[in-house]
Order: structure tokens, then sequence, then C-alpha cells
């Protein structure tokens, strides 16, 4: 999905799991390892942050811009080869779980859905034509 | 995201629109708005140069079309991401579950 201005991809998950459980998991160096991908130091106070080895994307560098225990945890996401992007992991009590919004946003990508739907509508109409062409 | 920023101005963004119809001479475009027709070029020249509009020459016309490379490239970014992220909110799940169990 895709926020109303912003190229932006936003993920909701529900846990069964108090925020301070999942909490923990999203920021522990060992936690972080297990579930992103292997990890060095871990330092989540501002301007610290944590590089990973992603498999084939080569050592991606998360810095902190933003954190609230508990709460919030806002990353700069630098991946060799793309362009910046920010992270942002956001929980919420809910019942007797936490609701966690994943927000992943390229940077200096504010357009309008317009632009998005302009385009959309352009491909769907070639894909069209070079059915039309393939079926002759 | 170069092109994107191209995109973010009411003007270029109404000649995209003008040129998801169809495509289209300077002239027709430029009869779309209250702007000088010079004004109308340079906007075609910023969408040129990020690569969302092509020029081909017509006869003595050159016509305008949409390039529709820049905006795929965005949507393998999401594609992509959202894949990577679908994965590594599971792996969450899971990391959630055996801190529970190894605490």
């Amino acid at each position: 999905m895709i926020a109303e201005g912003t190229c932006e991809l936003r993920l909701t998950r529900y846990y069964r799991a108090s925020p301070s459980e999942v909490w923990a998991a999203l920021t522990d160096a060992a936690s972080i390892a297990r579930w992103l991908a292997p990890v060095g130091d871990v330092d989540l106070a501002p301007n610290g942050g944590f590089e990973v080895r992603c498999d084939d994307r080569g050592l991606l560098i998360a810095r902190v811009r933003a954190f609230e225990i508990e709460r919030l945890l806002e990353l700069d996401w630098t991946v060799p080869g793309e362009k910046p992007s920010v992270v942002r992991f956001e929980l919420r009590a809910d019942g007797d779980g936490t609701v966690l919004a994943l927000d992943h946003r390229l940077v200096g990508a504010r357009v309008g859905m317009r632009a998005m739907g302009i385009w959309e509508g352009h491909l769907t109409r070639l894909d069209a034509l070079l059915g039309e062409r393939e079926a002759r | 995201m170069n092109a994107l920023e191209a995109l973010a101005e009411p003007t270029r963004m109404r000649i995209l629109e003008l040129l998801a119809e169809q495509q289209r001479t300077a002239g027709e475009i430029a009869s779309h708005f209250p702007t000088s027709r010079p004004g109308i070029s340079r906007h075609l020249r910023v969408l040129r140069e990020y690569g969302l509009v092509r020029a081909r020459e017509d006869g003595r016309r050159r016509l305008y079309s949409l390039d529709t490379g820049p905006l795929q490239e965005l949507d393998e970014w999401l594609q992509r991401y959202r894949g990577f992220w679908d994965n590594r909110l599971d792996a969450l799940d899971t990391e959630i579950k055996r801190r529970r169990r190894n605490p």
C-alpha cells in the first residue's frame, strides 16, 4: 500500500505479545540477528545504529532517527546501490497483543498518488497493446 | 528520487496526465494551459531529462509521450521490500515466541 503523497510501503502485524515483549525482540542485538540479519554492535541511542549483512544486498546501515522505548523506532536505511529510505516501526497495545505498523518510505519521493495512477493506467494499456500484438 | 521530484509540480503533473491519454505535440499540450508556450517547453525539457517523457519526430511534428520506465523502477522497489518485510515480520513473530520460551 502507498500512502497519499509519498512512495511508501506500509505493513501492519498483530502479535500475541505485550509491547514490551515485541520491543525487546525488535531491538535486542541477538534477536535482530535472528529475525532480520546477522548484525554487529547495536546502539539504539540518538545517532546510534547498527550494520547488518543482508544476503544479496551487501552491508546495510541502519541509523537511529528517533526512538521511544516500547513505542517507536525510526531508522535511516542505507543500502549500497539503493536510494536512501526511512524505516519506521510503531507499536501500539491492542487487547492482549500488540499492533506493529511498519512504514518504509523513499526519501524525497513525495509525489501524489495521482502520478502512480497515471502510470498504472498507462502500463495496463501498454500490457493490453503488447498482448494484442502477441495474439496476432 | 529525481524522477519523483520532477513530478512534484502541478503543471508537469498535468502535462503527464495529458500524455497518459495520448501522445501530443508541444502546441497541443500548451493549449491546455494559460502558461506561455516557452514555459511548457521548459517543463517538457525537465520531464525528458528525468526520463518521464520521450519525444519522437513525426514528419514535421515532434510528438511527446510518456516513458513508463522510472515509475516501474519504483514499483519494483515496493514489490521487493513488500516481500522482504513480510518475511522479516514473520521471523519477528517466531523470535517473540522464542524469547518467551527461553527468557
